[in-house]
């Protein structure tokens, strides 16, 4: 089968379907944007994410412009188009994010208003795209963001650039969807921590996340920035999304992720699970669905649904 | 530098040919179908193949150095070679660099143009500094050949007749102004109709130059645009109200901006909404480009005959999006009025958000299918259904066509 993996980051977008081709090896999956729409985008990533601010209710009947452009993306996928078949599956992947850490519940919400409005706009396509949408197309969220998958596997950490003998990330909760640091070190750094930040007169474009206005200890890419500190002035951090992000993302561990118990990762099981409906079962690691967040599960599908999970 | 190598007699030498009146046909209905232009084109600059028939408001996209531009050169190409002969056609487009780069030299630059049961093929033999020799030329009527002119050849074939070249008018001219090819009526107003406007460089639009009369008609540069507006002014009944309608449509897309010009001695003063006085008048040097530009289009098409091709390069510079909006509304409720052709180049995503529910009149410079006559229709390279998830402007944001070839 070929699946879409529609993301809205730079990791993701460069590790994700090597990371998933290692679970289901006979199927091909392939990233939104392209290569090229994404080589043209030198500064930003070409898809937002509709979640980095803290969503209303407002937002419930009004989406925001990005996850309407992300519903657009995913019908395309599916319908298919002259040159291109129609994807088998198209998983939407969003991180949750510390703003919106408190309400998974809405962010799904919204998206499904986004898809309830796409739909509303279409004239001649709308039934053709609503069967497209509800048969190939999921929402799932990364939680709180793609780092945190990193804290499941030690291997992935070093890959990140975590030095050796650096001694092992304390997390609060075994889960890492849950993440939280009690790292005292952590905590109490500050920006004379990161010698790049105070020689490079503190440019704003410049500062790691954990010198940032967010709860750090909740971050896993503030963490992961820490504890990838660059000992000279060169950077703030030797992680990176497009290299070590990659490396780490694509080379995951899912025996380790899977198969340890204490390691919930309720959401990526339900984005696991979802896909092995449609594609059986994967060659390692147990999915089991009644782990699997209620918010984005299949198993939480009501009478009417949207899309394949909603 | 055009080489005068297609002609025999040297400029000074050449008696001016005595044009027949421009008569102005305004019956609509079959004569104007008969208008309705076909282009092809091989080996001219960029443009390897090109084959295109636009109809109502169209809309032609592509990368930078795709060759939107060149196709527009194209039509201004064929009207000024018909109106005014080769070399005034040269100078209007250029004759350097003319013939498609990498084409042996032994292959010609040609241009086909049908005008419903006419078509007109001229072939150029071109060095890379301009025309070698004498151009060949073809005129059908019906499928039956009329005339003949070979390339490199001094004399052209009229039925039985063996003429020599003239040394200003192509051949199908030289019939035309003989006045008894009564069939070629609708060819002759279909290619004497095309008017391209490039993004015209304001300055000469800026200098208040004195009005001059006669002057209905913006030229390709825009500079006559002053004379053009006050003379339909002046005469409102005979100029079937072009005036108004240019103010009007101005007024709708610029309307903080412009409620009226008026003519001071000659010279044009632009009053803006609620002017109190004669002192709230501005002159064009320190009018908005926006408003001049806009001013510039709706001319441009308040003039355009009856069933005439009308093409803007960019028609996006210097505009807003809400006065890019209003043009097009009001060109296109003209253009459906008078039966014009209009066609736009553009890179603005707000010009292409505007022809959503018509894509089948967006076409692309598409070069991914080597070999493939070009423009292809967006209808053709997307299905409807894909399209219609997103808005166009997006989807050309997206590369999703009419893009450069990034390297990954």
């Amino acid at each position: 089968m070929k699946i879409a993996l529609l993301v809205t980051g730079r990791t993701e977008w460069h590790g994700l379907a090597t990371a998933l081709r290692c679970l289901f090896p006979e199927h091909h999956f392939y990233t939104v944007p392209t290569e090229q729409e994404a080589a043209s985008y030198p500064d930003q990533f070409p898809c937002s994410g509709f979640t980095s601010t803290q969503l209303t209710e407002a937002h419930e009947g009004a989406p925001p412009e990005s996850a309407q452009e992300l519903v657009e993306r995913a019908a395309q996928e599916a319908l298919g188009d002259r040159r291109a078949r129609a994807a088998d599956l198209v998983m939407v992947l969003d991180d949750l994010e510390l703003a919106n850490a408190h309400q998974p519940a809405r962010v799904v919400r919204v998206f499904r208003r986004a898809v309830e409005c796409h739909l509303a706009g279409q004239q001649g396509a709308r039934e053709r795209t609503q069967q497209a949408l509800r048969q190939r197309v999921s929402f799932h969220l990364i939680v709180p963001m793609i780092e945190a998958w990193f804290f499941g596997d030690p291997g992935a950490l070093a890959k990140a650039g975590v030095p050796p003998g650096k001694p092992s990330p304390a997390l609060v909760m075994a889960d890492p969807e849950v993440f939280e640091t009690d790292d005292a070190a952590y905590a109490a750094a500050t920006e004379a921590s990161c010698p790049c930040w105070m020689s490079k007169g503190r440019d704003k474009k410049r500062r790691p996340k954990w010198l940032g206005d967010l709860p750090r200890k909740n971050h896993p890419k503030a963490y992961l920035q820490w504890l990838c500190i660059d000992g000279d002035d060169r950077s703030c951090t030797t992680y990176d999304e497009v290299d070590a992000g990659k490396r780490a993302l694509a080379e995951l561990n899912w025996a380790v992720i899977l198969n340890e118990p204490r390691l919930r990762f309720h959401y990526l099981r339900a984005l696991l699970a979802d896909l092995s409906q449609a594609l059986g079962p994967p060659i390692t690691g147990q999915i089991d669905e009644h782990l699997s967040q209620p918010v984005a599960t299949r198993l939480a599908r009501n009478a009417s649904p949207i899309l394949r999970n909603i | 530098m055009i080489m005068a190598a297609g002609k025999k007699k040297s400029l000074s030498q050449r008696r001016p040919a005595k044009a027949p009146p421009v008569k102005e046909t305004e019956r609509p209905g079959e004569e104007l179908s008969d208008r309705h232009l076909a282009l092809r084109v091989w080996n001219f600059r960029i443009l390897e193949h090109l084959e295109w028939s636009p109809s109502g408001v169209c809309l032609l996209s592509g990368p930078n150095g795709a060759g939107k531009s060149t196709t527009l050169d194209a039509f201004l190409f064929l009207r000024v070679l018909f109106d005014r002969g080769h070399e005034a056609a040269f100078h209007a487009v250029g004759a350097r660099f003319f013939r498609r780069v990498n084409v042996p030299e032994s292959e010609p630059v040609v241009f086909e143009l049908d005008a419903g049961n006419i078509r007109w093929r001229l072939r150029f033999p071109m060095s890379s500094a301009g025309i070698k020799d004498t151009y060949g030329e073809e005129l059908y009527h019906n499928g039956q050949l009329v005339l003949r002119a070979a390339m490199f050849e001094q004399v052209w074939n009229l039925g039985a007749e063996r003429l020599p070249l003239d040394d200003i008018r192509c051949c199908a001219k030289v019939l035309w102004d003989r006045g008894d090819a009564k069939w070629m009526k609708p060819f002759a107003d279909a290619v004497g109709a095309i008017r391209v406007y490039d993004s015209c460089g304001l300055n000469q639009v800026q200098r208040s130059d004195p009005i001059e009369p006669r002057q209905y008609y913006l030229h390709g540069s825009g500079a006559n645009l002053w004379s053009v507006l006050a003379n339909w002014k002046s005469a409102p009944t005979l100029s079937k109200g072009r005036f108004e309608w240019v103010m009007s449509a101005a007024r709708k897309a610029f309307p903080d901006l412009i409620a009226t010009i008026e003519f001071d001695g000659g010279f044009p003063i632009i009053f803006p909404p609620g002017a109190a006085g004669p002192e709230s008048g501005l002159p064009p040097e320190r009018a908005a480009d926006g408003l001049l530009t806009g001013l510039l289009h709706l001319t441009a098409i308040a003039g355009a005959r009856p069933g005439s091709i009308v093409a803007f390069d960019e028609i996006e510079n210097q505009l807003h999006p809400h006065a890019i909006r209003s043009l097009l509304s009001s060109m296109r409720a003209r253009a459906e009025e008078e039966h014009l052709t209009i066609v736009v180049t553009t890179h603005s995503p707000v010009v292409m958000n505007n022809f959503r529910d018509e894509p089948e009149k967006v076409f692309v410079l598409d070069r991914s299918e080597p070999g493939r006559a070009i423009p292809i229709s967006m209808t053709d390279l997307h299905s409807e259904e894909w399209l219609a998830q997103a808005k166009l402007g997006t989807l050309y944001e997206r590369l999703a066509f009419g893009s450069p070839p990034i390297p990954v």
